[in-house]
């Protein structure tokens, strides 16, 4: 699969259940193959800040917690 | 240090003498004047500035050479109807070889290339709607506020897409004068036809679908559309909440889907709060914020209103 049929096929998951931790899991997954590392962390924080949802990334710097925010 | 302000003029005699009010005592002001038939030119001269008139329509080649005109290493460019706020942010700012500055209109900001060294050999690009040839570069936090929009280079435009046949970025412009004129068949042709030869995901192409999302959303009523580009938008750069916001108004207003509208407002301040300050992206602050959470209580509201009208079973 390409890189744009992937990222569309997971946003048009998202319009389907935008209430479902899996497709932000996605996001983050996707953004972060793509080296874009601020997004893939925003989307870290939603998955913890929605859903409770630890991601590893979180953890990379020391100083950036989800607690700090 | 001393920098050099230019300018380009015709007919601003209204707003030219608070703007160079604003800029004096910086260093030299530099004016290509493009035939004023008002007192453009005497108020300038009485405030210290040098002004060159010109029949030079290109407005790059104008800037080109009043930066050659300059002594001053340091650069620096402002619109005869802006204001810079604070004189000594920019005496600040003029580190490296060049900065942005935010220009504020309303609620929105744009990162604008204004500051930079004449030896870093930057030049103008473009006959209209010019800037400087860099494509990245440190915005500092340097405020110039525009109290009008630029005025409308219609002839200009028409003239650089007669020169330049095959360029995409006139179309670009023309499309955004559409847009703010009102003309909103007009600009989703041209705006349709500009992405249709610009093939690169360039921040004019997004720009561009997303004022699409809303037009067709908000004035052509078609949620499909709206939401394709609103999605197009949102997988480059999901972390501006202007896109967030684009793909929550067509579940709002079109689909009446006021849960997944609420998700997608909600989205848009919890990611747009991830989006870097250092970004060269235009920022609407209202939808980071206020707008959504506006959005968000009527919602609920209609959530709630809607639960208490269906009938017990």
């Amino acid at each position: 699969m390409s890189s744009i049929d992937k990222v569309s096929s997971i946003y048009l998951n998202l319009i389907k259940n935008p209430h479902a931790p899996k497709v932000y899991r996605e996001l983050r997954d996707y953004y972060l193959s793509k080296g874009m590392k601020e997004e893939a962390k925003a989307f870290a924080n939603l998955l913890y800040n929605k859903y409770k949802e630890i991601s590893p990334i979180l953890d990379e710097d020391n100083n950036t917690t989800v607690n700090e925010r | 240090m001393k920098i050099t302000t230019q300018l380009l003029t015709k007919d601003n005699e209204t707003t030219i003498a608070k703007t160079l009010s604003s800029v004096q005592d910086l260093g030299n002001i530099v004016i290509g004047d493009l035939g004023s038939s008002d007192r453009t030119i005497e108020i300038a001269e009485n405030m210290g500035a040098k002004v060159f008139k010109t029949i030079e329509t290109n407005r790059s080649k104008i800037r080109n050479r009043l930066i050659l005109e300059s002594t001053d290493d340091w650069q620096f460019y402002i619109e005869p109807w802006e204001i810079l706020t604070d004189k000594e942010s920019l005496k600040g700012a003029a580190q490296g070889d060049c900065q942005h500055v935010l220009v504020m209109q309303g609620d929105t900001f744009t990162k604008e290339l204004r500051l930079w060294k004449k030896s870093s050999g930057f030049k103008f690009v473009n006959p209209v709607y010019e800037h400087l040839n860099a494509e990245h570069g440190p915005v500092s936090n340097v405020i110039i506020y525009s109290k009008n929009s630029s005025p409308i280079f219609l002839e200009d435009l028409m003239r650089w897409k007669e020169t330049d046949p095959a360029a995409a970025a006139p179309l670009y412009y023309q499309a955004c004068i559409n847009l703010s004129s009102g003309n909103y068949e007009q600009f989703i042709i041209l705006a349709n036809h500009y992405l249709f030869l610009e093939q690169k995901t360039i921040r004019p192409v997004l720009m561009t679908k997303y004022y699409l999302s809303i037009i067709e959303c908000h004035q052509k009523k078609r949620a499909n559309i709206a939401l394709q580009h609103a999605l197009e938008c949102l997988a480059v750069k999901p972390l501006m909440a202007e896109f967030w916001c684009a793909l929550a108004d067509v579940y709002y207003f079109r689909i009446k889907d006021y849960n997944k509208a609420q998700q997608f407002y909600e989205n848009a301040i919890e990611l747009g709060s991830h989006r870097r300050q250092d970004d060269l992206w235009p920022i609407d602050i209202s939808k980071y914020k206020k707008y959504p959470e506006q959005m968000i209580l009527s919602c609920k509201k209609i959530r709630k209103e809607t639960k208490i009208i269906l009938p017990i079973p």
